[in-house]
């Protein structure tokens, strides 16, 4: 029965293209031109850190289409979440086992 | 919301992530307590329905959007501290593939939306559930987020108070608390608890309904 949980994913999954229908931020994760805008400068602090680069920044990939990009990245995301548990999970056992 | 690198002053994530180190400790020990071929599917599954959730992004007035967690699902279904862990991964894979919320702020945000989300939303679940366990699966949802958004406004809000130029420019994030309590407890207690409360009674009603028929359960203590 348990592979009934798996269906919870399939659903969620058919859902996360909704996220991508608002270009709204969330509060407080604005861009840093909107400081400059409010407060007339950019905080020392938060300057040094533009430009730090990751693997899929913001969930797309330059020349993919949105929605594609997405599901790549929630397929990277879950893969590496069920890697985790079963790597743990092999490890976890082999030490209880000496 | 995940706090990005930059807002955060280093005396605020330094001794963010001296505290984490034992939590964090003692949740993975906990969740190898709870790791076996019959809870793994779930834990994981879970996990990642916490990741998904989080990449449905829900628009408010206001220009802003906002997302669930998750942390109380996992919380109510297994432990806490599983919750933590859990939350803490997500993060963590956020932060570092994504550019989704900061690797300075990480210990913060897992403290946050991991493990203050997971213990507020498993006690106040133990102590609800008693009068209605249908009610209690949202209202533990809605305080859990809630309370999480309350300590990401309490961090947001001290920098600058804490750091600032001598002539009282803020070196990183700018607004203080006026600001930050209204916007996030207000936006989180209006809409995103809501979205929290009714993601708990979905996944935990579905997961309890699978959980009876595989397996007895005996991962529900903390």
């Amino acid at each position: 029965m348990r592979h009934k949980v798996y269906i919870l994913i399939g659903v969620f999954l058919l859902l996360i293209p909704l996220g991508l229908l608002t270009e709204s931020p969330a509060w407080g994760e604005w861009e840093l031109d909107f400081y400059e805008k409010v407060l007339g400068f950019v905080p020392e602090g938060m300057k040094h850190f533009e430009g730090i680069k990751t693997l899929i920044p913001d969930y797309s990939i330059k020349g993919i289409n949105p929605v594609i990009s997405y599901y790549i990245s929630a397929f990277v995301g879950i893969g590496i979440i069920f890697g985790f548990f079963y790597i743990l999970k092999i490890l976890t056992g082999r030490s209880s086992e000496r | 919301m995940h706090i990005p690198d930059g807002y955060l002053s280093p005396v605020t994530y330094i001794p963010s992530y001296i505290a984490i180190i034992p939590l964090f400790a003692y949740g993975m020990k906990k969740l190898k307590e709870s790791l076996n071929e019959e809870t793994l599917p779930f834990i994981a599954s879970l996990t990642a329905l916490s990741f998904l959730v989080m990449m449905i992004n829900i628009p408010i007035p206001g220009g802003t959007s906002g997302h669930a967690i998750g942390a109380t699902a996992i919380s109510i279904l297994f432990n806490p501290w599983i919750g933590f862990i859990s939350i803490s991964l997500v993060l963590l894979i956020q932060a570092l593939i994504f550019g989704d919320g900061g690797i300075t702020a990480w210990a913060i945000n897992s403290i946050a939306l991991g493990f203050v989300a997971s213990f507020v939303g498993y006690y106040s679940f133990k102590l609800l559930s008693k009068l209605n366990k249908n009610l209690s699966y949202f209202i533990s949802g809605w305080l859990s987020i809630v309370s999480a958004a309350f300590i990401i406004a309490f961090f947001l809000g001290i920098q600058p108070i804490i750091a600032h130029t001598p002539d009282g420019k803020p070196l990183f994030f700018p607004f203080d608390f006026k600001i930050t309590i209204p916007a996030l407890v207000g936006s989180h207690m209006l809409y995103f608890g809501i979205v929290e409360g009714i993601y708990t009674f979905i996944v935990v009603r579905f997961i309890e309904k699978i959980k009876k028929l595989t397996f007895q359960g005996q991962t529900n203590e903390t």
